[in-house]
């Protein structure tokens, strides 16, 4: 189980609380399509999520090619702009597009932006 | 409209046409249906046997409704028509328009009636910088209905045109042809939808009614000049039109930027507007706290300059954004809305006692605070740096002054990056003080209260010392990342008091310069001082008045205690407003008052514009020195000399609703505004 959203589902899984996430309650199902279909169920209440490899009904459905989901596990495609391009079909509110975003990584290339800084504190 | 364009809009759905009602647009007309940041329709134009009409007049009814008188033919001096055609038009799920057709004489008549449709699908950013289109377009016809569509990949746009009277509809339009009685009439409804942005869109059940709702339910104005009451009401219904519903915010309204282009959340105009219109709709800071907070940065992303704890610049949903041409999904390049975060929710609760909210956005208003300190001080030297990290298509300019050449030395120089500007200083200072007091009245945090108390009071020195220009005595515009002064006088001034990073020994010569000949126009303050090396009436953010800017100038005077000087500023401002029928424009020229004798529009796409509107809402409360303090609202009017009474009533926070009255005291030199319909030219007062 090398693929990217897999260890991706599992890590969220092991997350347990997200404080982030604090003020959602939702489920939210990943169809992950490959020629057939591999459901994930992630239940969010108040921040605790909990997810499960099946299907099942949900208050957002998110319904997109394997790789792409691949490449947003990895930190490489932005699901808010993969959706307003319908690369993934979004059923649901709008509103929990943030949530779902939110739980995703952001790009890896991205650098802190600090060039020689010391964090802490000044003088 | 100065700009001869009729709009009407709801939230981010707006149809700009020519007087006429029609449409005409190119890629680079500003004039079309636009729904989520897409133009869904770039042509409707009427004709009657093959004529196009003239507009007699149009009836601006509200901001989403509009009605054009027309008569066919155009060109003529002499109109002598049997016809009259009325188009009336209101926003929906894209617009929907009732055409009628009055005949006037004793015999009927046939006509050929003529809706072209046709639609380019622009994404506004290319409308603002004229870019082709990389998809393609079809068009069908279906069960009576016209379909325009555009594809690209899987992203697709539709607009669906229809009647509610039999039709032939072909690719280009549809064609009615119809015989009209003597003295008859005849009358069709026509339907554009913007189909994608209609599945998202919420329509309001009666915008007639909660506009009224909106208007009454606001503070009302008593004056004996009567063209502060135009401009108070003007605001108001401006204000009510640059509502806007973000799909996130689960139908609640935070003030959008501008209309047309800026018809979205903006970090920092969202949070000013809110800020202004605190005493008079504070629901809106509700909004925009809770929306902004759940767009909040979470993650390091250099396409989209977003950090932990940032709250975003501009949010956007049209096609560019979409393939990542653009990085507004959001977009997170601005240097001071984080900070301005934190200033407005501690106002909001200073107003309204919602404790409920500032515990609920904890988490978010610390991790602001935190970004401060972690992740904008990118010379780890105690101050707010900007350097944006996306160098394609990202912000070079990340404080309000955006403009590329807006940060000058006094030599016209531009300073290298990252840039320190004096006014994100003031506000992290601010936004420390202020979340101190959160922390220790409502997150029972002492520990973090105390840090940051520690912090700022260092900021504040630190500042005092490293920004103040002793040859001018003013503060620097901002620093370079050698530490020397970028050494303009600008009304970034203002700010700083506004922020209360000023040290008070330094105040009155602050206040001085605001009101002094080189920055004060007699209108307002010019946004960079006269003598400077780029010094331009008519420079964008290089010499002309932004009455926002000057609002805030106007409290940060009265925050330290200059209530002449903050009158005087909110009297030029509103004898301006007058010259636009109570509608400050974004920003106007930086001429002499004595030599232009009427303030000059700078010439911009955007109008109404959210901080212009709400800047008369501000002057209010400049004017009457109203401050929440506990549970009560003191009251300390300074009017300016021409206005003798002004009295503001059922003013809501947490003392409920409560009365606000000024009699008129602070002479500012001039004549009495009661006495003359418009404002003459006066010198400016010292």
């Amino acid at each position: 189980m090398a693929d990217a959203m897999t260890d991706f589902m599992n890590e969220l899984g092991r997350r347990g609380h997200d404080p982030l996430l604090r003020k959602v309650n939702e489920t939210v199902r990943f169809d992950l399509v490959n020629g057939k279909t591999d459901r994930w169920l992630v239940r969010i209440e108040n921040g605790d999520v909990t997810v499960s490899h099946k299907g099942g009904a949900a208050d957002t459905v998110i319904r997109g090619p394997r790789e792409l989901f691949d490449r947003m596990a990895r930190g490489g495609a932005n699901p808010v702009a993969a959706v307003l391009r319908g690369e993934v079909g979004w059923e649901g509110e709008w509103k929990s597009l943030v949530a779902v975003q939110r739980l995703f990584p952001g790009p890896q290339a991205a650098s802190h932006g600090q060039p020689s800084a010391p964090a802490g504190k000044k003088r | 409209m100065s700009d001869g364009l009729v709009k009407i809009l709801d939230g981010n759905t707006f149809v700009v046409s020519d007087p006429a009602g029609d449409i005409e647009a190119s890629l680079t007309d500003p004039t079309g249906l636009f729904a989520f940041d897409t133009r869904f329709l770039s042509r409707w134009v009427l004709t009657i046997n093959g004529q196009r009409l003239t507009a007699l007049s149009v009836d601006d009814l509200q901001y989403f409704e509009s009605r054009f008188f027309l008569v066919p033919g155009t060109g003529t001096v002499y109109i002598d028509a049997k016809l009259s055609v009325i188009r009336r038009r209101a926003v929906a799920n894209g617009f929907d328009e009732t055409l009628t057709i009055l005949n006037h004489d004793e015999e009927p008549i046939d006509l050929t009636v003529r809706v072209e449709a046709a639609s380019d699908f622009a994404d506004l950013f290319e409308v603002k910088d004229a870019l082709k289109k990389k998809g393609a377009y079809s068009t069908r016809v279906r069960n009576g209905v016209l379909e325009l569509g555009y594809q690209r990949d899987k992203f697709r746009r539709t607009t669906t045109v229809s009647a509610t009277s039999r039709a032939k509809v072909d690719e280009n339009g549809l064609t009615f042809k119809i015989r009209v009685q003597p003295q008859g009439e005849w009358s069709t409804d026509l339907s554009v939808v913007a189909v994608e942005a209609s599945a998202v869109r919420r329509t309001k059940a009666n915008m007639q009614r909660d506009l009224e709702r909106w208007l009454a339910e606001a503070p009302r104005l008593q004056c004996d000049w009567e063209p502060l009451r135009t401009a108070y009401r003007r605001s108001l219904v401006d204000l009510a039109a640059l509502r806007f519903s973000p799909p996130i915010a689960g139908g609640d309204s935070l003030p959008a930027a501008g209309l047309p282009w800026f018809m979205t959340a903006f970090g920092r105009d969202s949070i000013f507007t809110s800020l202004q219109a605190l005493p008079f709709k504070p629901e809106l800071a509700s909004t925009t706290l809770t929306a902004l907070g759940e767009w909040q940065g979470t993650r390091l992303d250099d396409f989209r300059d977003e950090d932990p704890g940032r709250i975003l610049h501009e949010a956007r949903y049209g096609e560019m954004s979409a393939f990542e041409e653009r990085p507004h999904t959001p977009y997170y390049g601005c240097a001071d809305a984080t900070q301005l975060y934190v200033i407005l929710l501690d106002e909001y609760e200073r107003w309204t006692g919602d404790r409920k909210l500032v515990r609920d956005l904890e988490l978010e208003a610390k991790a602001a605070l935190n970004w401060i300190d972690e992740y904008a001080d990118l010379l780890g030297n105690g101050y707010v740096w900007y350097r944006r990290r996306n160098e394609e298509t990202g912000l070079e300019n990340q404080c309000w002054k955006d403009s590329w050449d807006s940060i000058s030395y006094r030599d016209g120089r531009l300073p290298g990056f990252p840039r320190a500007t004096c006014e994100l200083q003031g506000y992290a200072y601010d936004a420390k003080m202020r979340g101190a007091r959160l922390a220790r009245l409502v997150w029972k945090d002492r520990e973090l209260a105390d840090e940051l108390e520690r912090d700022a009071a260092a900021l504040k020195r630190r500042f005092n010392r490293d920004f103040w220009v002793e040859d001018g005595e003013y503060f620097a515009l901002a620093l370079d990342t050698e530490g020397k002064q970028v050494d303009t006088l600008t009304s970034n001034n203002g700010h700083l008091l506004w922020s209360g990073i000023v040290d008070k020994s330094k105040a009155r010569s602050i206040a001085a310069h605001l009101v002094g000949p080189r920055l004060f126009s007699g209108w307002g303050v010019r946004t960079l001082a006269e003598g400077e090396g780029r010094y331009n009436p008519i420079g964008y953010h290089n010499g002309t008045v932004w009455p926002f800017d000057n609002s805030f100038i106007a409290w940060g005077l009265r925050r330290y205690g200059f209530k002449e000087e903050a009158a005087q500023i909110a009297s030029g401002n509103l004898d301006a407003a007058e010259f636009f029928d109570g509608r400050l424009p974004e920003a106007f020229g930086g001429y002499g008052r004595e030599v232009t004798k009427y303030p000059v529009q700078y010439p911009t796409a955007c109008s109404p514009q959210a901080w212009s509107t709400g800047a008369p809402l501000l002057f209010l409360r400049t004017m009457l020195g109203l401050e929440p303090l506990g549970d009560h609202l003191v009251v300390d009017p300074a009017l300016p000399s021409g206005i003798g009474r002004l009295e503001l009533l059922d003013i809501p926070g947490r003392w409920g609703r409560i009365d606000a009255f000024g009699r008129g005291r602070v002479s500012i030199g001039g004549a009495d505004k009661r006495k003359r319909r418009r404002p003459r030219a006066r010198a400016a007062a010292q």
